[in-house]
């Protein structure tokens, strides 16, 4: 991806009001371009173009039809669009069903996050660097489910890969953490062994699929 | 297609039938000429039997073995068209039954008649006799049969038509109440929690306000922030709740899809494995199924699964969704909860359970609740539903 050409992206909301505040914030940031933005699912598919957008915003809950079947349609005509899902309440599973089959795994903020500049701008700028970008505050929720891999990762290491299923690059985790981005690697080898990932898988994607397949988000 | 096969395939039986009871019926027809020649036939002026007589029985003769044969042929034919083994036992025994009766009437009759006439009757004479009476009694013993038959489904009919709508009328009841207590719940929550919860956020800006006033910019941003988390929280769960009693998650989504969700949020110590079994994978767990039925299965499993952890502390739940494809796009649908907590202690009153059960049996399916094999409590129903035909029939 060259650096002059801006990114360019796709926001599918069916609540105007919503839709507004996301293409404002986005209208005044360098470096992003919304190319479409619709209100339901065949409004969207009208609109985007395949080969138009790199990343589409999708609301779940749309006037026609949800967001998943959009973002499969979508990927169906253009397997390198990425796909950020939105949703008001938790369908965090959604994402993880989804991605075990689609060309690319599917980034996920809550509604809350999607609305504030910096979260959204920031998932879209991880995004495009072949990242996957889950929500903050549903992986700091995340608990790990009981006698799994995930369950046995020592404290420091879980906190690790809850930053890498935010979307961090090595450097901001070893920023974040105090720790050196080497440390950071050596950290994510070990990760990777100690979660079994499969043969020959992007490793970072992979691994932040499993906290997901391997944790929960109790109510409360 | 299948069905134009079929209505040929009657349309010969039928012909074939016809034409073997038209030849049988020529039996005693053939048999009467038959004694007829022999004991008057055409005697010539001289009192000599003329020649045409006897030429005339032998034609009558080779005609009643030609009749018999084809008469015969055409009965085979029928029946392999009918393919007798596809009858039901009754039938079949009933067949036997009306052909036993009615010869042995055939031969009380041409007993009665033998015995009856002053000189011993000719063999021709009794044959066509016998024959004769045979066709009467079955005629008339088939007629009787049909008759009781016809008046036994009609009444059968009626019985089903009166079921069908008492359980319409008590699926209507069923549907009037749920939406009540739906509207009750849905009313509760919004004064109960939302109102409640809104009251204290009010207080809480009022609070913010007085900080500012009294020139504390950092408590009120600190406040601020609790504030804004709480409503995210408010958001997140309250509404979600009302939003989901109003319209259950399964009818937005594949059931598959809102067992997913379920899962996603129970306590990290509980597993639950769901299975699919039967055509439950492409016809239950995808979009095909109407929304009631995905909404109802959906509930069946959120009780068991709230239930076992709830009453039973369970660590352990299992679902199993089964489908059976049946005829005319109606398939059904089983689905089964199992867990391993404490099970059942005494008579459960739990009134989840026994309102799903009178929404299930509304429609014609039963839920049950009993022990477990895995150690706790066992949620089982058994619904019909509706399925798109073709893909039932697929993979049959």
């Amino acid at each position: 991806m060259s650096a002059a050409r801006p990114l360019r992206v796709a926001v599918v909301e069916d609540e105007a009001m919503v839709r507004g505040l996301v293409l404002a914030l986005l209208g005044a940031q360098p470096g992003i371009e919304v190319v479409a933005d619709a209100a339901g699912q065949s409004e969207a598919l009208a609109a985007i173009a395949p080969g138009a957008v790199d990343v589409a915003v999708l609301d779940i809950e749309l006037e026609d039809g949800n967001g998943l079947a959009l973002g499969r349609a979508l990927q169906d005509r253009d397997p390198r669009v990425r796909i950020l899902l939105v949703s008001s309440h938790n369908m965090l599973a959604l994402v993880r069903s989804i991605s075990g089959s689609a060309p690319s795994a599917w980034s996920y903020l809550s509604k809350r996050s999607s609305t504030q500049p910096g979260r959204l701008v920031q998932a879209l700028t991880d995004m495009a660097k072949g990242r996957v970008v889950i929500d903050p505050a549903l992986v700091r929720r995340s608990v790990p489910r009981t006698d799994t891999p995930l369950a046995a990762l020592p404290v420091a290491q879980f906190r690790v890969l809850q930053l890498v299923a935010e979307g961090r690059a090595n450097g901001a985790v070893a920023s974040e953490l105090g720790i050196t981005p080497k440390a950071v690697e050596a950290q994510l080898t070990v990760i990777y062994r100690l979660l079994d990932l499969p043969e020959g898988a992007n490793h970072r994607v992979a691994a932040v699929l499993e906290f997901l397949r391997q944790s929960v988000r109790p109510d409360g | 297609m299948v069905r134009d096969a079929s209505l040929a395939e009657r349309r010969a039986v039928a012909l074939i039938a016809m034409a073997g009871i038209v030849l049988i019926a020529a039996v005693p027809a053939i048999l009467l000429v038959l004694w007829a020649i022999e004991d008057f036939g055409p005697v010539a002026p001289g009192g000599e039997p003329m020649l045409a007589g006897a030429e005339l029985r032998r034609v009558a003769y080779v005609a009643l073995v030609l009749v018999l044969a084809v008469a015969a042929a055409s009965g085979l034919a029928a029946a392999v068209l009918v393919r007798l083994h596809v009858l039901a036992w009754p039938l079949r025994r009933q067949a036997v039954l009306v052909l036993g009766l009615s010869l042995g009437v055939g031969a009380v009759r041409a007993g009665a008649l033998y015995l009856t006439l002053p000189r011993g009757a000719p063999g021709p004479f009794v044959a066509a006799q016998v024959t004769l009476g045979t066709l009467e009694a079955c005629f008339a013993i088939s007629v009787a049969l049909y008759y009781v038959g016809a008046r036994r489904r009609i009444r059968a009919e009626e019985r089903r038509r009166l079921v069908e709508t008492q359980r319409a009328e008590r699926a209507r009841i069923e549907a009037e109440e749920e939406e009540l207590r739906v509207r009750r719940d849905v009313s509760r929550q919004l004064h109960g929690g939302l109102q409640q919860r809104l009251v204290l956020a009010i207080r809480e800006v009022d609070a913010i306000r007085d900080e500012l006033e009294h020139g504390r910019p950092a408590g009120a941003a600190h406040s601020l922030e609790a504030l804004s988390e709480r409503l995210d929280r408010l958001r997140e769960s309250e509404v979600r709740a009302v939003a989901h009693s109003l319209y259950p998650l399964a009818g937005d989504f594949s059931l598959s899809t809102a067992l997913l969700l379920l899962t996603d949020r129970l306590p990290p110590s509980v597993r639950m494995d769901v299975r699919y079994e039967g055509v439950a994978d492409a016809v239950l767990a995808g979009y095909s199924l109407p929304p009631a039925d995905r909404v109802l299965l959906f509930s069946i499993v959120e009780e068991g699964v709230n239930n076992a952890m709830l009453h039973g502390r369970a660590d352990a739940v299992s679902v199993v969704l089964r489908g059976e494809p049946s005829t005319e796009g109606r398939s059904t649908a089983h689905v089964v909860v199992d867990d391993d907590g404490t099970g059942l202690t005494g008579e459960p009153t739990l009134s989840g359970v026994a309102r799903l059960r009178a929404r299930v049996r509304g429609r014609g399916g039963d839920l049950t609740l009993g022990p477990s094999a895995m150690g706790g409590a066992r949620l089982a129903a058994r619904i019909p539903v509706l399925s798109p035909a073709a893909e039932a029939e697929d993979r049959a």
